[in-house]
């Protein structure tokens, strides 16, 4: 398999006093597959949402270098990352986000507009495509503030995929969800990546861990730990002996 | 404690506290100078006034004088306190050198004088009254502005029978004839000079001048003199007419200055408001915590207060003295044409309280904006976001739908429309800026218009002949007239002649009044109401005329014609802003008698031969005033035009000034409150160009809404708030002569591409600020 993303020696330091810096990642090398299914882990502070917007392009990393498909995207300017996240990339987050002057149609459809990869027509059959496939797309003229949690982060999601990204970066996704939303969600995830989509997300949930094939374990600024745990398959329905053992993994790091 | 939150609160908003305080403080120095520009012109013309002992009526006169009949009248009239008759030779501007080349084509009557010994003296650049010796002279202030004459320059006269030189010892400050709206000037020299004058050179005219015991009662004493049948071949100029002539330039200005400075506190006021409320939304939930805490409303309206409070005060403070340091500026006019009057405590004090009540206006205001306390609850306050202004409005507006625009256009303008009450702030400036700089633009053009000329009461010519009265001005009159009818290069002419008449008022005696007679349909004027006369039963008033007598189109006066009462119906009022205004027009042979003054206008077949045509009839005519229409447009309205371009270029630049303050300091707030949505666009893969496109397509949006705005108040409100000022002086109805391409291109352009550029540099800090942090806030 491909390498589609690679961080080498990535460092980030930020500034917390007038001549104080903290080093909040530390000598960062990793590398994620085509068509894998990552996951990060650590306690608070250990720096798992950083690492994510750094070796995404979101934020500028401090020393080392970033590659994208073979491309050092560290050193591009921010119009090329703009670009690299309009077609290359999608986000997820645990607020969701959605802008609350469109409707749900329209936050969907927004990035599709702006890259061009299609004519108008045909962006927006493609957006009601996916959101009937996640089951909303009753929802299309409507409001933030008319859809549940759940049905916004599906949204979102929608919004994500939009482009056809080559990967999908997800932050806490369902954190602010309850159990049954997550659950739905994680099975959309899984179906994403099962189409070839690499997907990395940070999250604290052993339940939305143990849905991925490989989990990384950070503390204190430095990767730890890398443990592939396998594809998960929906049919075996093993999810609760998967979660056990990477609980129990968990707990022998520290966690 | 409030000290700490005030030095952190000003750190972290140091750009819009900057902007707020630079508009307080400009609000308060221009209200502070323009109402020290009001005490120093009200008290420099009393100072003036009584210092040269200004008469309260003054009757011009031309031709034979019989002074003792004069003299025996005032020393009968109880209202008299003082009398002179002040002898004037008149001096043809082509005879007057005041540097290389001769004043041939002034429109201005130069007399010469020597200092009067009663009243009405005639003050230096000191206050102090003027004494001349033999071969010295002492020049109106005008021309030491227009000519740039110094002491020790020289002034010579000579028509080729006389020549006589004379060195100029001082300025002079005349209380009756300082504007440069007033066409006569007087210089002085000694009694020997001016016996010699009289002799060699000019033509004697007179004022015969009367201090009342009671000035409250000019009116009747002017009916008295002109019931007395006494000498009255010119005009007559009272105390009032000479204050408001006087005022008249820089009353204006200062005017202009206390508005613009209303306008500034009005917008400083609305930018307090936006930014008050945006940083209530931006703290509502500490506001709710310190309610649910126990601190007491009162005590957190303090907490938000005490920075405009301190604000508002340092900068009226720091603007009244600021207006110290630029009241030169300002005053230097009124200090040259009238000099400055012993200050008194009102000079200081009246700017000071001007400045406390733009500070007193800014507390006020901020107290009414923070009453939007009482509606936050401790518990609403946490679930609620918004306190109005920034709700969001839905529309139908659907990116789904759209086939026509970008993304970023679409994005801007959707956001204006949902957002719409936000930008009441910006689009009020536009309004307010549009309308500041297209007004005194278009005002400037039609001064400067060739068709202004019809404000002064007469139509458009190519060249006005002015002859001046001599023994024989009715043969030269008629000489005149017969030369023009045989000239070739002369298209079409018209001779008027304006005398004066007698009408009955309405205590049943008469009042003079100035009737031009002749054919007023060969250089027209437009008029307010009606029109010109048809018949000679007809009769046209001025303006002024027309409120003062209190007659409209249609309304009858009786006028004595040839000896008998003759009732004539008012034909149509047209404007007039010289002479005080007062003059009327009739298809009426004038009264040989009191003939005041012969006019004759003219155009010409070929514009190119004009020079030669004015030099010819100076010199067949002399001693006649013949100017060309924008010579005596220029010479006329001089002073004011200058005055005016000053304003005008103040006005462009504040107007845009403001728009880029208002906009920087409105886009900056506007990309704060937006930093979210601003994050996850990036997120999405927005380029900063991209944002920055929208946030530029809304202040375009806004400002093309507010330019054409303030571009139809500028061509409504505009012309009635020109009119309003211009009435007192004679002219009610201005129509305004807009250079399109000025007001409706350049001005937006220029509007335009200044909020562009400030839009672009002031939205610079979406870059600043990382994704992942505007995401995790």
């Amino acid at each position: 398999m491909t390498t589609i993303l690679e961080a080498r020696d990535v460092n980030k330091s930020v500034a917390i006093g007038e001549n104080e810096e903290q080093r909040i990642l530390k000598d960062i090398n990793l590398q994620l597959k085509k068509g894998e299914f990552v996951s990060i882990m650590g306690p608070s502070g250990s720096g798992k949402s950083t690492l994510l917007y750094n070796i995404s392009g979101m934020d500028q990393i401090s020393a080392g270098s970033v590659f994208f498909n073979g491309k050092q995207i560290s050193a591009f300017p921010e119009k090329d990352l703009a670009s690299l996240r309009l077609t290359k990339m999608g986000f997820i987050f645990q607020n969701i986000h959605l802008l609350k002057n469109l409707n749900l149609l329209d936050n969907i459809i927004l990035s599709a507009y702006l890259a061009k990869n299609s004519n108008r027509d045909t962006i927006n059959n493609r957006a009601m495509s996916l959101m009937k496939k996640m089951g909303i797309d009753e929802l299309a003229e409507h409001n933030i503030t008319q859809a549940s949690g759940g049905q916004l982060q599906r949204i979102a999601i929608c919004r994500a995929l939009i482009n056809n990204p080559d990967i999908l970066f997800g932050d806490e996704p369902t954190g602010a969800l309850n159990s049954k939303s997550t659950h739905e969600i994680m099975d959309i995830l899984g179906d994403i990546n099962a189409t070839g989509t690499t997907i990395l997300l940070v999250t604290h949930d052993v339940k939305v861990a143990a849905r991925s094939e490989r989990v990384l374990f950070m503390m204190d600024g430095n990767l730890v730990a890398d443990k592939n745990i396998g594809k998960y398959d929906r049919d075996k329905q093993d999810l609760k002996a998967r979660e056990s053992r990477l609980g129990q993994w968990l707990t022998e790091m520290g966690f | 404690m409030l000290l700490r939150m005030l030095r952190n609160d000003l750190m972290r908003k140091k750009g819009i506290t900057a902007a707020l305080f630079i508009f307080v403080l400009l609000a308060a120095l221009l209200v502070s100078s323009g109402s020290r520009m009001i005490m120093e012109l009200t008290s420099s013309i009393q100072y003036l006034f009584s210092e040269s002992k200004t008469p309260h009526f003054v009757q011009m006169h031309s031709g034979d004088l019989d002074q003792a009949k004069v003299n025996t009248w005032a020393e009968g009239n109880a209202m008299v306190e003082q009398h002179q008759i002040v002898e004037m030779v008149n001096i043809n501007g082509a005879n007057l050198y005041l540097g290389a080349e001769s004043e041939k084509n002034t429109v201005m009557d130069i007399d010469f004088v020597t200092q009067n010994q009663q009243f009405d003296y005639l003050l230096n650049l000191n206050s102090e009254i003027i004494q001349v010796r033999d071969g010295e002279i002492a020049v109106p202030v005008y021309y030491l502005q227009q000519n740039k004459l110094n002491i020790g320059d020289q002034v010579r006269i000579n028509n080729g029978a006389f020549e006589r030189s004379y060195t100029i010892v001082d300025f002079v400050r005349d209380a009756q004839m300082n504007p440069s709206v007033v066409h006569s000037k007087r210089f002085i020299v000694s009694p020997d000079d001016l016996g010699q004058l009289k002799q060699g050179v000019g033509e004697m005219e007179y004022l015969i001048e009367f201090r009342l015991h009671d000035p409250s009662k000019t009116s009747e004493f002017t009916q008295a003199y002109q019931n007395a049948g006494l000498p009255n071949a010119g005009p007559v100029v009272t105390y009032g007419l000479f204050q408001i002539l006087n005022g008249m330039t820089d009353g204006i200005i200062a005017a202009v200055i206390i508005l613009v400075s209303l306008v500034l506190i009005l917008i400083a006021m609305l930018c307090i408001r936006f930014t008050m409320l945006a940083t209530i939304e931006e703290d509502y939930r500490e506001i709710s915590v310190m309610k649910a805490i126990g601190i007491s409303e009162k005590d957190i309206k303090r907490l938000y207060l005490v920075k405009y409070v301190f604000m508002a005060g340092l900068a009226s403070i720091l603007g009244y003295i600021a207006s110290l340091g630029v009241n030169q500026l300002f005053v230097s006019n009124i200090m040259l044409y009238m000099g400055k009057a012993p200050a008194t405590l009102l000079h200081f004090a009246v700017p000071l309280l001007a400045a406390g009540l733009i500070f007193t206006m800014v507390v006020l205001f901020c107290r009414a904006v923070l009453r939007r306390f009482r509606s936050i609850s401790a518990v609403e306050a946490l679930r609620t976001g918004s306190l109005g202004d920034t709700r969001i409005v839905r529309n139908r507006l659907n990116l789904s739908r759209n086939r026509w625009s970008s993304v970023p256009v679409f994005l801007g303008l959707k956001d204006v429309m949902q957002r719409v009450k936000m930008f009441r702030l910006l689009l009020f400036v536009f309004i307010v800026s549009s309308f500041i700089m297209i007004v005194p633009l278009n005002f400037l053009n039609t001064l400067q218009a060739p068709s202004f000329i019809s404000y002064m009461g007469v139509g458009q010519s190519d060249i006005r002949i002015d002859l001046k009265h001599t023994n024989d001005v009715e043969q030269r009159y008629a000489r005149l007239v017969d030369q023009i009818e045989n000239d070739a290069d002369v298209q079409k002419y018209s001779p008027l002649v304006t005398s004066q008449f007698k009408i009955r008022n309405a205590e049943g005696s008469y009042d003079n009044l100035s009737v031009e007679s002749g054919d007023f349909s060969i250089f027209p004027l437009s008029y307010l109401s009606g029109n010109a006369p048809a018949t000679d039963r007809e009769i046209a008033l001025s303006d002024a005329n027309s409120n003062d007598l209190k007659l409209k189109t249609g309304d009858q006066l009786t006028l004595q014609v040839g000896g008998r009462d003759q009732v004539m119906t008012v034909s149509g009022i047209y404007q007039d802003v010289t002479n005080g205004g007062k003059t009327a027009k009739a298809l009426l042979p004038y009264n040989k008698d009191s003939v005041l003054w012969y006019v004759v206008s003219l155009d010409l077949k070929d514009r190119g031969v004009m020079a030669a045509k004015i030099a010819t009839y100076e010199k067949d005519f002399s001693p006649a005033r013949v100017t060309d229409l924008q010579g005596y447009l220029n010479q006329t309205l001089g002073g004011t035009i200058q005055q005016l371009k000053l304003v005008t270029t103040l006005a462009l630049a504040i107007g845009v000034f403001i728009s880029i303050l208002i906009t920087s300091l409105f886009l900056q707030m506007m990309v704060a409150k937006d930093n979210n949505d601003i994050a996850v666009l990036r997120s999405i893969g927005f380029a900063l160009s991209k944002i920055k496109l929208k946030y530029v397509v809304m202040s375009l949006v806004i400002l093309i809404v507010g330019v054409a705005a303030g571009t139809i108040l500028s061509n409504t409100l505009g012309p009635m708030l020109v009119s309003g000022i211009m009435s007192s002086f004679g002219a009610s109805k201005i129509v305004f002569v807009i250079d399109p391409v000025q007001a409706y291109v350049l001005c937006p352009l220029l509007l335009a591409g200044t909020i562009i550029i400030t839009a672009w540099i002031s939205i610079q800090s979406i870059r600043e600020t990382s994704i992942s942090k505007m995401i995790v806030e």
